[in-house]
């Protein structure tokens, strides 16, 4: 066996020479590295559930996917669009349809409970095969406008209906009121909400009862526009260059402001980017304080391992010999250490769905989230964090070594 | 001055030069220890013997004067040829400085890493020399569940299997009870006899008696030589 390779081993059983100071180090690199495998996680995992939600990928033209989504601006703010620029961009050569939509915050219960609610028209909301249907499984009642005449319908998650302790037929507290007076909104569907982030505070009803609860007549969040294949980008400029028209009094200070599927794909990455530039920040910051604690960890059995070294030195071991022993202990201390961090983050999010440490991440989340937490544990942050992880256990062991081996023998053995 | 296997040449120490808290450990120390001679280090404690015998065995660099092992000057030596002369020699030390966790048999052949040694033919070492010194059924045992002359007994063993020209041992039989300092002297009195140089610093007379030359220290001097 070669002698660098003979040295190299006894840095693994150096390892099991020193249980408290290799615990305790294990211990110092999982806390690093674990809410940053975490976190990281959660964001590949977001971007994934982004892409799925948006039909990233999906060619133009499919039926069920808009293609445009056109809103409105107002002095460079996001402002309601008139519902009646629907009209004209449906004529557009090329738009087979403009769907109206309103997304808006709501809170209900004596918890506040806030959730979004989204109104689409009916006829959307049952249209076979939709992204809506394909989203919202309903596990009891029916979608909204089924029954017509009754208030408003709602079909809640649920996530929702357990934490509001309702049902379907269950009255909600009026939540709005109008012009006719109060309505009652009824629960008349449950769906699956646990299925995904973005369906765990979600409301769907219809769009009149939308504007209704929102009191804003005539408005949309956005106007969803499907085209026909190779269109949209001929038809978002035109949009853009013909809306508003002079027809619409309301609208003639209104900007139009008009996202493709491709535009919403290539934001994906900037705005997760963004969260995931701010964790790799923070990992800088945890990089740098894991550094400071394996320096103060390393000092656990501190004098005995200097001792060692001077045992070692006094029998004829070479400085260099010592500093590649103590480098193969790092190195496998650090990969034990990523391995375990990437197992303790796998456990943590699958099977204890991100508990307590999905709320730090992700806005807005309980303690023991009631949906599927979005994750992904890519090869390269885990590859980064064995890297990470065996620099740091280095970084933080060398000094103290290359000390105590550069130490004649006698000293380091006092 | 005769030629021997170690000269010391008007060697001083002094730790902490310049401080408050200087101490000079070892003053003008000269002296001729011969190959094969059985040679003890005298003197009450605090008289320089462990200082002395480290800077012999190139545990440590001298603030003055010189140390020749083998005509070759120690002071004058890198850390890696230094490294190379500690291999020729073997050392025994007062608290046995044994690795804690390290079976026995590891613990003695532990020095023969760096050199290469598969584990079997390791192994097979450590077994000649415990069994020499009556260990052979602790080979596996960490030395911590040991008696202290077992344990002294290993640090010996592990001091003769680089088969060494000379071993120094620092008050060897300070921590075992009678029957392990006679037992202990009677395996350096055998080692010796193979023709091995024995320098041991030590206040038992029982370890003197069989010395071939004892030097005495006195506050860091050299005060008697006695053959």
């Amino acid at each position: 066996m070669s002698p660098l390779l003979s040295i190299a081993r006894t840095g693994s059983a150096a390892i099991l020479l020193s249980p408290l100071r290799s615990a305790v180090t294990v211990l110092a690199v999982i806390a690093v590295l674990v809410p940053y495998l975490v976190g990281i996680g959660l964001v590949e995992g977001l971007r994934q559930e982004a892409r799925i939600a948006i039909g990233a990928g999906t060619p133009a033209g499919e039926e069920l996917l808009p293609d445009l989504y056109v809103a409105a601006n107002q002095f460079g703010r996001r402002v309601p669009i008139p519902v009646n620029l629907a009209e004209p961009i449906g004529k557009f050569d090329g738009v087979t349809r403009v769907v109206p939509r309103i997304v808006g915050r709501i809170t209900l219960g004596k918890e506040n409970v806030e959730a979004v609610l989204v109104g689409m028209p009916r006829e959307e909301l049952h249209r076979q095969g939709s992204t809506i249907q394909q989203l919202t499984r309903l596990v009891d009642g029916e979608l909204p406008g089924s029954r017509h005449g009754e208030g408003p319908q709602l079909v809640i998650g649920s996530g929702l209906a357990r934490k509001l302790n309702l049902e379907v037929g269950a009255v909600l507290p009026p939540i709005f009121r109008s012009g006719g007076g109060e309505k009652t909104p009824r629960v008349t569907g449950i769906f699956q909400s646990d299925i995904s982030l973005w369906q765990s505070r979600m409301i769907l009803t219809t769009f009149e009862s939308a504007a209704d609860i929102f009191g804003q007549q005539e408005l949309a969040t956005d106007l969803l526009v499907f085209c026909r294949h190779g269109q949209p980008e001929a038809i978002r400029l035109r949009i853009l260059q013909s809306i508003p028209g002079p027809s619409t009094e309301r609208a003639t200070s209104l900007q139009p402001s008009v996202t493709s599927r491709a535009d919403l794909e290539s934001l994906l990455p900037a705005g997760l980017g963004h969260r995931e530039g701010v964790f790799n920040l923070l990992f800088v910051v945890a990089f740098a304080v894991g550094i400071l604690v394996i320096l103060v960890t390393s000092g656990f059995g501190l004098s005995g391992r200097r001792r060692e070294i001077g045992i070692l030195k006094a029998t004829g071991w070479q400085t260099d010999e010592i500093l590649v022993r103590s480098l193969a202990e790092s190195v496998l201390l650090g990969l034990a250490s990523a391995a375990i961090a990437i197992l303790v983050a796998l456990v943590w999010l699958e099977w204890l769905n991100g508990f307590w440490i999905a709320g730090i991440f992700l806005a807005g989340v309980e303690t023991q989230p009631a949906f599927q937490v979005p994750y992904v544990l890519a090869a390269q942050p885990a590859a980064l964090a064995a890297l990470v992880a065996c620099l740091l256990v280095t970084t933080g062991s060398a000094y103290s070594t290359w000390r105590a081996a550069v130490t004649s023998p006698a000293e380091a053995m006092r | 001055m005769n030629s021997g296997i170690l000269e010391a040449e008007s060697l001083s120490r002094v730790y902490h030069p310049g401080t408050s808290s200087e101490v000079r450990a070892l003053n003008g120390v000269s002296l001729v220890i011969p190959g094969g001679g059985y040679v003890v280090l005298a003197g009450p404690s605090g008289s320089g013997k462990t200082t002395l015998l480290s800077l012999l065995g190139a545990l440590d660099r001298p603030t003055s004067g010189h140390v020749k092992f083998s005509d070759r000057k120690l002071d004058e030596c890198s850390d890696v040829e230094l490294a190379r002369q500690r291999r020729r020699m073997g050392f025994v030390f007062q608290n046995f400085s044994l690795i804690p966790r390290l079976p026995v048999w590891e613990n003695i052949t532990y020095p023969q890493i760096p050199r290469g040694l598969s584990a079997a033919k390791r192994r097979q070492a450590a077994d000649g020399v415990l069994s020499r010194l009556g260990l052979a059924a602790k080979a596996d045992v960490p030395p911590e569940e040991l008696s202290g002359g077992e344990q002294q007994r290993v640090a010996v063993a592990r001091a003769l299997i680089g088969d060494p020209e000379v071993i120094f041992a620092d008050e060897p039989t300070s921590n075992l009870d009678r029957r392990a300092a006679t037992e202990l002297a009677a395996i350096l009195q055998e080692i010796n006899a193979g023709g091995t140089t024995l320098v041991v610093s030590t206040h038992d007379t029982l370890l003197a008696e069989s010395a071939s030359l004892v030097f005495t220290l006195e506050d860091g001097r050299l005060v008697d030589e006695t053959a």
